[in-house]
């Protein structure tokens, strides 16, 4: 039974060839343009979404004001759900001062418990906005037969009620699977910092 | 303090310390590199608020835990070498032994143990972690015990 074994010997004897700086640099080029890419997509789509909504807002010249109130809502759902989502994106990049393990666990933490509010709270917002406003939206064009607007609006409630009923709470259910283990290890090793 | 001067000085420094907290050199590669990205970025806010090293030391704590992240890869990969060291314990497979025993701790000891034995001073330790440094002295006891018992039964 030996109790002097030198770890710190042993350790310190595994070398690793640093990689060529140039390396390093590529890398966080193509980290940059990946990040660059993504916000760059997620803006065009916004902006395509809101682009194509304002455009029917003006070739169609809407004349009642239930189908302004419909595309002010989508517009505004969209917007929302997107803000929301960017403010947390960077959250932890913004940081000028390098936190400790205990101060940037519970920055983590916090970070994960905001995804979940997005997750749940907005996603619910999101589906109310956008399901409201495609249905006043629709108003003006649907033929007023109770035949068209029944079909019409029977459609779209049935796709809607898809969405609501069946793959949101089966989206949300997924990610707040995910975001809870992740809580879960953010508190257990919380624990093992304040654990004597 | 020039980058690459820093590069040079802290580079196996890093890569054992996140060597030990995954015990897989790719991987372990991988965060050393995400870790002098962050560095490189982050320089220009460094103010000499610490040493240049408990600075550089924190950012790859902080990317060691988020791997908790990323995937579930936590599965252990250890090294060929070990196979061999079952029989005949030596240099090599004490080393790998060593990583592999280190990388199977709790994260957070995994962290502290890396950094004592890198020789990081306890109380620059107790500042990466965010301990006192007394605190961060018994936690080293109590590894160092159990890396040693560890390290008994495998060489009998």
């Amino acid at each position: 039974m030996s109790n002097n074994i030198d770890f710190k010997d042993l350790w310190q004897k595994k070398i690793s060839e640093p990689p060529a700086l140039s390396e390093l640099f590529s890398l966080a080029s193509k980290l940059k343009r990946q990040l660059l890419i993504k916000t760059v997509l997620l803006n065009i789509v916004l902006i395509l979404t809101a682009a194509i909504i304002i455009g029917i807002w003006i070739y169609y010249q809407p004349q009642l004001i239930t189908t302004k109130i419909g595309i002010c809502l989508v517009i505004f759902a969209i917007f929302s759900f997107v803000f929301v989502q960017s403010r947390i994106l960077p959250y932890l990049k913004n940081e000028k001062e390098i936190l400790n393990l205990n101060e940037y666990l519970i920055q983590l933490k916090k970070l994960r418990q905001k995804e979940l509010f997005i997750q749940t709270t907005m996603m619910n917002i999101y589906f109310i906005l956008l399901a409201l406003g495609v249905f006043l939206y629709m108003y003006e064009y649907v033929p007023k037969t109770v035949l068209s607007i029944s079909l019409t609006y029977g459609i779209t409630l049935a796709w809607f009620s898809l969405n609501w009923f069946y793959i949101r709470p089966k989206g949300i259910k997924k990610q707040q699977e995910k975001t809870n283990s992740l809580i879960a290890k953010f508190e257990e090793l919380q624990k093992q910092i304040t654990e004597q | 303090m020039k980058f690459e001067d820093i590069y040079k000085e802290f580079w196996q420094k890093v890569y054992r310390i996140c060597l030990g907290y995954v015990n897989d050199p790719d991987w372990a590669k991988d965060i050393a590199q995400e870790t002098f990205i962050s560095v490189f970025q982050q320089l220009s806010n460094f103010r000499n608020q610490s040493s240049i090293g408990t600075w550089i030391y924190r950012i790859a704590a902080n990317h060691c835990l988020r791997q908790i992240e990323k995937n579930n890869k936590l599965t252990k990969t250890t090294f060929p070498i070990e196979l061999a060291a079952e029989e005949q314990p030596d240099l090599e497979g004490k080393i790998a032994y060593l990583y592999k025993s280190i990388s199977e701790l709790p994260e957070l000891e995994r962290i502290i143990i890396s950094l004592e034995l890198e020789n990081v001073k306890q109380a620059e330790i107790a500042l990466i972690v965010g301990l006192s440094e007394a605190n961060i002295r018994v936690k080293i006891h109590r590894i160092k015990v159990k890396l040693t018992q560890k390290f008994n039964r495998y060489e009998q």
